[in-house]
């Protein structure tokens, strides 16, 4: 038995220093990756981008080279700078053909960001539905809350803690006479009360049909959006921006992804040509005329520029993430890594990365340099010890150096 | 025998484990009637909504607390063996010796899962009376970890004080840290979900490592 103890407590130090070494070295080695802010220009119908020169100077660039001061910076990004440059008194009065006013600039300009890391994470399965239509101006946060079971859908009152029977009937009663078949797949909404106006809930049901919830005056308020994507939904992102156009995102199984407008459930698939929202980030920077939409992993980084009129693509550009030097050299170094973290998720597990055969150099001098300290060992153990520290370097080498008997 | 072993033990801790139940319990108590403190001036639909908005779970500051009592509880119970040279008088008694240590381990850990079984037992109780079953969940499974953590730290701690050489001592405590690390990496509600059966491997390790200690004390290392 002790000869396993042993055997254990050399593999979980091991395993220990392959997650504790490559973490030190990522941690003292690892330098800052920047992206440049880039956004699709509706003036020069070009992408540019923020930079800064030596002294710290503001200064754009487009893809074709061009530079600008951040004067003209501005003037070429109207309706993101659109306060400076009303400020000024130069904000176009239309663009495209399309008046353009200060309001006008602000109501229909938005940002939407996801992560993996919101994406893949743990929620409870209890959601805030709103009074859209509330008495006063502003939302008041509600008094229940609900979840979607196999047979319905239950409100529970947070104060007393119990179900709502009446309000649940009234809610299943009027789902099922819509169409809507319990349970859910995926419930998707914001359940805030700090917002200008709510879009409610879109919900998958079992038979993969979207319907949109919502609560007005207390009556439920069902719609089957009749939104077909090309293969399954797999996430739902309700919006809510000023211009009150849009109803959310969706992205399918094949990574389609598209935008469903408010007003007719009307779906319209983005050209970003893949997203993953499981393994991708995407940032939109949108306004009445383009939007830039940014899709980015850990190899690279995807600009779509889309016309908001036509949803059509206007522009597309890749940056290639680059390996950096300490990460090629650390496959010199450690022959995996093992980490417990992730950028993608929101969860703790093991997960092996970065294995690499480079490092067999460093485990087989590790190894020779074993065989020499434990030269007076037995042969047949001393063989197989060299054997593991050669496949798993230095990992393996201080536990058994530490905590295998010298002879 | 058995009886005996289990006497010995109860009288190595028989000071320090109430004074451990009163702050454990008294902190327990605490973070459950600073819920309900909240609850009563802010309406108990702001506890909802900080479980469904926001990353907590409202009862944080008992995470480190079995650690604490999982690394005290070990000192109490095998410094003395080590220091007043009890051991081998223990290691010399006719009961087989890895029984003996695994009898005095044993005990350690009944009184640790009383202690947090009493702490599970007031936040579940407490919690399902204002919460849904799957937010109650959410922070049992969340705190989770930390219950886990503590019988390591124990078992740790015990293998690091049974150990005879400072040598390997020091190894030891090298390798209990990064083991004890490892259950404190996320403070996101139900992060662990998916490793608590790696985290319980973890324990069931730990648990054979006084072993090696007493292994390595009868071969006669010593520094």
């Amino acid at each position: 038995m002790i000869k396993s103890v042993k055997t254990s407590l050399i593999i979980i130090s091991g395993l220990l220093l392959a997650w504790f070494l490559p973490w030190c070295y990522t941690f003292i080695s690892a330098s800052p990756v920047w992206s440049p802010f880039t956004l699709y220009s509706c003036i020069t119908h070009c992408f540019a981008y923020i930079d800064f020169d030596q002294d710290g100077n503001v200064y754009g660039k487009d893809f074709n080279g061009n530079t600008y001061t951040e004067h003209q910076t501005d003037s070429i990004m109207p309706l993101f700078y659109y306060r400076q440059l009303a400020s000024e008194g130069r904000l176009p009065a239309e663009i495209e053909g399309v008046p353009v006013t200060v309001e006008t600039a602000e109501r229909t300009g938005f940002i939407f960001r996801t992560s993996p890391y919101d994406v893949n994470r743990r929620k409870p399965e209890i959601y805030q539905l709103l009074e859209s239509v509330p008495d006063r101006v502003d939302f008041k946060a509600p008094d229940d809350v609900f979840r979607i079971t196999d047979n319905g859908i239950e409100f529970i009152d947070m104060k007393t803690n119990s179900i709502n029977g009446e309000k649940s009937t009234l809610f299943t009663d009027a789902m099922v006479s819509c169409g809507f078949s319990f349970p859910a797949r995926i419930v998707s909404g914001n359940g805030s009360p700090k917002k200008e106006y709510d879009n409610g809930y879109l919900i998958l049901d079992s038979t993969g049909r979207l319907f949109h919830l919502k609560q007005e005056h207390g009556i439920p308020v069902v719609k089957d959006t009749r939104v077909r994507t090309q293969t399954d939904i797999e996430h739902i992102f309700v919006t809510e921006f000023p211009d009150r156009k849009l109803l959310g995102f969706v992205s399918d199984t094949e990574n389609r992804f598209y935008g469903i407008e408010a007003s007719d459930y009307s779906l319209h698939e983005i050209p970003v040509s893949g997203f993953d929202p499981e393994r991708q980030e995407m940032t939109i920077i949108g306004d009445m005329l383009y939007w830039t939409i940014t899709v980015s992993d850990l190899e690279k980084e995807h600009l779509v520029a889309m016309n908001a009129r036509t949803w059509e693509q206007a522009d597309t550009y890749t940056r290639e993430q680059e390996i950096q030097t300490w990460e090629k050299i650390s496959g010199y170094l450690f022959p995996a890594a093992l980490s417990f973290t992730s950028p993608l998720d929101s969860y703790i597990q093991p997960r092996l990365s970065g294995l690499s055969f480079r490092a067999l150099w460093a485990g087989l001098i590790l190894a020779a340099l074993y065989a020499f300290i434990r030269r007076k060992k037995a042969k047949p153990a001393l063989i197989a010890e060299c054997g593991a520290v050669a496949v798993c370097g230095i990992f393996l080498f201080i536990p058994l150096l530490v905590f295998s008997p010298r002879e | 025998m058995i009886k005996a072993i289990f006497y010995k033990e109860w009288i190595k801790i028989r000071r320090f484990y109430p004074v451990c139940a009163v702050i454990v319990l008294g902190f327990t108590l605490f973070s459950v009637f600073r819920v309900d403190r909240v609850a009563d001036f802010r309406g108990v639909e702001h506890i909802w909504e900080v479980l469904l908005e926001k990353d907590s779970v409202l009862i944080e500051m008992l995470q480190y607390l079995p650690l604490l009592c999982g690394i005290l509880l070990a000192i109490v119970q095998f410094v003395p063996e080590m220091i007043q040279k009890r051991l081998k008088l223990t290691l010399h008694l006719p009961f087989p010796q890895n029984r003996m240590i695994l009898l005095m381990l044993l005990a350690g850990a009944v009184a640790l899962l009383l202690l947090f079984s009493i702490q599970i037992i007031i936040i579940y109780s407490y919690f399902r009376h204002i919460l849904v079953s799957e937010l109650t969940s959410r922070i049992l499974l969340t705190s989770a970890p930390w219950f886990i953590a503590g019988m390591t730290a124990y078992f740790c701690t015990a293998w690091i004080c049974l150990e005879p050489t400072w040598k390997w001592r020091i190894a030891e405590v090298l390798t209990a840290t990064g083991l004890c690390r490892i259950y404190f990496l996320s403070q996101l509600p139900q992060a662990y979900d998916g490793m608590l059966i790696w985290l319980l491997t973890i324990t069931a390790f730990t648990l054979m490592t006084p072993l090696l200690s007493i292994w390595r004390f009868r071969q006669g290392c010593q520094d």
